[in-house]
C-alpha cells in the first residue's frame, strides 16, 4: 500500500462576509495524498480548491479539522510541516525589481538556507528551469513565461517533499503552458517530488495526475485515477449541439431520448458569460450515447424538425469533464 | 534574527531600486530646501535666528587703575544682575533693557545670540570646546585692563591679545562669534583711545598736574567707563550674520529648511514602508513568505526593521546632501550641523523611529490601505504645519505637537553648536517608541491573510 505523504481529516473554513454572515467554502475534506505521486484538485473557480490548500500549506487556519505533512500537523507543529512544503502560488508573486537570483537567494533563505548549500540551491533550480543565462537581469523585464519558471523555481529551493501548485498554467501562451506541464512531469520523474496540482482545466488534470479529487461547493465529490472516474459515468459518448441563442422547445428533449443508445438529453440555456457582460455562451444540448456516432444522425434529424438550427455539433469521448457534468449537473467551466 | 534582517534589508534593497520612490525620498527635500534657501537666502544674508550659541569665557584680567575691562567683556555676554562689578553704580546703564513682547521678533540681543557661561580656567574652556559643550571658548588675559589702559605714568595703549578657541566643526556659529569679539574689543580699544587722546589733549594744554587731577577724579572713573561700555553701542546681531562671515546668506536657510523637509519626508518614507506589507499581500510575496518556516512575528518585526532602516539612510543621505549643498553655495566645505556627529546620529536614529512609530500607528488605525494613505497625508501636513516645515512658525506651545518639530528643532540646535537636546531626543524616543506599540499591536491583529 502506498505510503501517505498528506493527510487531511474532516478540514471545515467559514469565513465571515462583511455583512456578518457566514460562507462556509470547504465543508470536511477528507484525503490522503500519497509519495511521490500527482494529485490533482479539478474543479470550477470557487469550489474551494485553493482554500483547501491554503489550509494545507499553513496560509490559513481551519476553521475545524487538520491536516499532518509527513507527520507533522499543520496546526500544531506548523513550523516542521511547512519546511517540507514548496509552494508556487496562481500570481507571479516575485519581487519584480529584483533580479531572478535575489529573487531566489531572498526565499532560500527565508527556507534556513545559506551559505554554499543556498548557492548550489539557487544555482540547480535556475538550471531547472533553463534561467541560468538570466540569472542577474530583474524580474521586471521577463517575459510571462519566465516570471511562471522564476516562480515555481522558489517553491522548489529547498528540495521540499511536496511542492503545490496553484493553478501555474493561468494566463499563459500555450508553448509556456506545455513547458510548465512538463516541468511537473519531471518533479516527479527526476526529483521523485510529490506534486499537488489544482486546476480547473480538465485536460491538465487528465493529463498529469496519477489520482484527481474532483472539488465543487467546498466538498469532495469524486476521487480516483482518471480511469476510475471515467467509469463512474460508463463508456458513454457526448454529443454536444451548439443552438446559439435559440430557445429549446420543451418536445425536444423528450424526443431525443428516445433515440437507440441515447440515455441522457440535458440542455444548458445560453448564459452571460460574466456578469455585465455582453457575451454569451451559447446555448448547448448535450446528449449522453453508448455509440454517439451511430445516434448522430437521428439526433440532428430532430432537432432540425422542431424548427432548430444547428450551428455545431461535437462529439467527445468520456472524460473528466462528463464526470463532473454527471455529477454536478454542470459544465465544468468558469 | 537573521530572517527579521533578510527581511529588512530586502525591503531596504527594493526601496532604494525603485526610481520613483528614490525621487520622493531623496531629491524632492533635497531640491525644495534648496530652492527655498536659494529663493529667500540669497545675497542679502536671512534673518533665520541663530541663537543660544555655547560660549565659554575666561577671565583672567587682573585690572588696572581700578578699572577690570575684562569684566566689562564678560558684562557684554552676560546681564550684570548676575555679574556684579564695581561698575554697577555708573550711571552708564550697563543693564540692557529686555526686549519687549513687540521686539522679540526683531530684537536679537548678544545674550539671546549666545548661551555665555564663565570658566575660570582656560584649559578647562578649551577642553568643553574640543568636546563640543562649548562653541567658542573667549579667553581675556591677565593683563588686558594693563595693556588697553592708560594711567598714572602710562600715557599709552598697548596692543593686548583677547584668544578665540573655537569649535572648527562650525564655522558659521565660530565665526558670529569671532565677529562678536571683535566688535567687543573694538568698542574698548575705540574707548581707551578717546581716553588716550583725551589725555593727550589735556596734558598738552593743561599740563600733566590737570591729566593728574583728572584721572584721580573720583567721578571720572565711573564717567569715562561708560567710553568702553559694548552696551551702550549694542552688538548689532544683523552685522553678525553668516553673511558676515563671508559665508553664504543661504546657508541658515537651507539648516532651517533642510532639516525641516528631511524630517517631513521621512514621515512620507515610515508611512510608506509599512504600507508595503499591503502591497506585499496584494503581490501575494507576503502569502510566499507565511508559508515559509518563519513566525509571522519576524515576518512584522522585518518590515518595520526595513522601514526604519530605510528612514535612516534617508535622513543620512539628506544631511549629507544638504552639506555638499551649502558647501558649494559656499564655496568651501562648511558642516552646516556642526560637528558633534556622535548627536546628529542619535537625532537621526530616534527621529526615524519615530516616522516608523507614526507610520506603523497610521497603519495600525486605518482599515483599508486607501484608508491609511489619506490620513497619513493628513496627519503628515498637519505635523510639518505645526512643526514649521513650510516656513512660517506657530508658537511653540502649538509645535511641540508635531514630532517634525522635535526632530527639526535637535538639527538646528546642534547646527547652532548647541549639544542641549536631551529633551529633543527623549520625545521623539518616546513618542516613536509608544506609537510603534500601539500601532504594530493593532496592525498585526488586521493583518489577515
Amino acid at each position: 500500500m502506498a505510503e501517505s505523504l498528506v493527510e487531511v481529516r474532516g478540514l471545515t473554513k467559514t469565513f465571515k462576509r462583511a455583512d456578518g454572515t457566514a460562507v462556509q467554502a470547504v465543508r470536511g475534506i477528507d484525503l490522503d495524498i500519497f509519495k511521490g505521486e500527482i494529485f490533482s484538485m479539478l474543479g470550477p473557480n470557487g469550489a474551494g480548491k485553493t482554500t483547501t490548500i491554503s489550509m494545507i500549506s499553513g496560509l490559513l487556519t481551519p476553521t475545524s479539522g487538520d491536516a499532518k505533512i509527513g507527520g507533522y500537523s499543520i496546526t500544531a507543529q506548523p513550523m516542521n510541516a511547512k519546511k517540507l512544503i514548496g509552494v508556487v502560488p496562481q500570481e507571479i508573486a516575485l519581487y519584480p525589481t529584483l533580479t531572478a537570483r535575489q529573487n531566489l537567494e531572498f526565499f532560500g533563505k527565508m527556507y534556513g538556507l545559506g551559505g554554499k548549500e543556498l548557492t548550489a540551491s539557487v544555482d540547480e533550480v535556475l538550471e531547472f528551469t533553463d534561467l541560468r543565462d538570466r540569472a542577474k537581469d530583474r524580474v521586471e523585464t521577463f517575459s510571462g513565461g519566465m516570471k511562471r519558471r522564476v516562480n515555481i523555481g522558489v517553491g522548489l529551493l529547498h528540495k521540499p517533499q511536496l511542492v503545490y501548485m496553484d493553478e501555474p498554467t493561468v494566463g499563459v501562451d500555450p508553448q509556456s503552458r506545455r513547458r510548465i506541464l512538463d516541468t511537473v512531469i519531471r518533479l516527479r520523474e527526476e526529483r521523485k517530488m510529490t506534486v499537488m496540482y489544482t486546476t480547473h482545466l480538465m485536460e491538465e488534470a487528465q493529463e498529469l495526475s496519477n489520482r484527481v479529487a474532483i472539488v465543487d461547493q467546498g466538498k469532495m465529490i469524486a476521487l480516483g485515477t482518471v480511469g476510475e472516474l471515467i467509469q463512474q459515468v460508463g463508456e458513454e459518448d457526448r454529443l454536444v449541439l451548439n443552438i446559439g441563442e435559440q430557445g429549446l422547445p420543451d418536445s425536444v428533449l423528450p424526443k431525443l431520448q428516445t433515440v437507440e443508445g441515447v440515455t441522457r438529453a440535458l440542455y444548458d440555456m445560453p448564459t452571460q458569460v460574466s456578469e455585465g457582460s455582453q457575451e454569451v455562451d451559447a446555448g448547448k444540448i448535450t446528449i449522453y450515447a453508448k455509440r454517439g456516432r451511430k445516434a448522430l444522425p437521428h439526433v440532428i434529424q430532430i432537432v432540425n424538425e422542431s424548427g432548430l438550427e444547428i450551428l455545431s455539433v461535437e462529439v467527445r469521448e468520456p472524460d473528466l469533464e462528463a464526470v463532473f457534468l454527471q455529477m454536478t449537473g454542470r459544465a465544468l467551466r468558469d | 534574527m537573521r530572517k527579521i534582517w533578510t527581511i529588512a534589508w530586502k525591503d531596504v534593497s527594493t526601496s532604494f531600486r525603485d526610481r520613483n520612490l528614490v525621487l520622493i525620498m531623496l531629491a524632492a527635500p533635497l531640491a525644495v530646501a534648496t530652492i527655498i534657501a536659494l529663493a529667500f537666502g540669497g545675497a542679502n544674508g536671512s534673518d533665520i535666528p541663530i541663537n543660544d550659541i555655547p560660549v565659554a569665557i575666561v577671565n583672567l584680567d587682573r585690572g588696572a587703575n581700578g578699572q577690570n575691562l575684562g569684566d566689562i567683556y564678560v558684562s557684554a555676554f552676560i546681564p550684570p544682575a548676575a555679574n556684579t562689578s564695581t561698575l554697577t553704580s555708573s550711571s552708564c546703564a550697563l543693564v540692557e533693557p529686555e526686549p519687549t513682547t513687540a521686539d522679540t521678533g526683531s530684537a536679537v540681543t548678544l545674550q539671546t545670540l549666545t548661551e555665555a557661561t564663565v570658566v575660570a580656567d582656560a584649559a578647562a574652556a578649551k577642553t568643553g570646546v574640543d568636546d563640543g559643550t562649548y562653541m567658542a571658548a573667549i579667553i581675556i588675559p591677565a593683563d588686558f585692563s594693563q595693556k588697553v589702559t592708560i594711567g598714572a605714568g602710562k600715557m599709552t595703549i598697548e596692543p593686548s591679545r583677547v584668544e578665540l578657541y573655537a569649535n572648527s566643526g562650525s564655522p558659521i556659529q565660530a565665526g558670529i562669534i569671532r565677529s562678536v569679539v571683535e566688535g567687543i574689543t573694538n568698542q574698548i580699544a575705540t574707548g581707551s583711545i578717546a581716553l588716550q587722546s583725551l589725555f593727550a589733549t589735556v596734558s598738552e594744554q593743561f599740563g600733566i598736574m590737570q591729566v593728574a587731577t583728572l584721572a584721580t577724579s573720583p567721578s571720572f572713573a565711573d564717567n569715562i567707563a561708560c567710553a568702553f561700555m559694548p552696551t551702550l553701542n549694542k552688538v548689532v546681531i544683523d552685522q553678525q550674520t553668516v553673511q558676515g562671515q563671508q559665508t553664504n546668506g543661504a546657508i541658515p536657510l537651507l539648516i532651517l529648511f533642510g532639516s525641516g523637509q528631511a524630517m517631513f519626508f521621512s514621515l512620507f518614507t515610515g508611512q510608506g514602508g509599512v504600507y508595503s506589507v499591503f502591497e506585499e499581500r496584494k503581490q501575494w510575496t507576503l502569502q510566499r513568505l507565511v508559508v515559509t518556516p518563519t513566525p509571522r512575528i519576524s515576518i512584522l518585526m522585518g518590515k518595520m526593521l526595513g522601514v526604519l532602516v530605510t528612514c535612516i539612510l534617508q535622513l543620512v543621505f539628506l544631511f549629507i546632501a544638504l552639506t555638499v549643498v551649502g558647501s558649494l553655495l559656499n564655496g568651501g566645505l562648511v558642516v552646516i550641523w556642526g560637528n558633534n556627529y556622535l548627536l546628529i546620529a542619535a537625532v537621526i536614529l530616534a527621529a526615524a523611529g519615530a516616522a516608523t512609530g507614526l507610520g506603523t500607528l497610521l497603519a495600525g488605525i486605518s482599515s483599508t490601505p486607501e484608508q491609511g494613505q489619506i490620513y497619513g497625508s493628513l496627519v503628515n501636513v498637519a505635523m510639518a504645519v505645526l512643526g514649521g516645515a513650510f516656513g512660517f512658525q506657530l508658537p511653540e506651545v502649538f509645535s511641540r505637537f508635531s514630532i517634525l518639530y522635535w526632530g527639526s528643532n535637535a538639527f538646528q540646535k546642534l547646527a547652532n553648536g548647541s549639544g542641549e537636546i536631551g529633551l529633543n531626543l527623549l520625545v521623539l524616543a518616546l513618542l516613536g517608541a509608544v506609537m510603534f506599540g500601539v500601532g504594530f499591536w493593532m496592525f498585526d491583529r488586521r493583518l489577515d491573510i
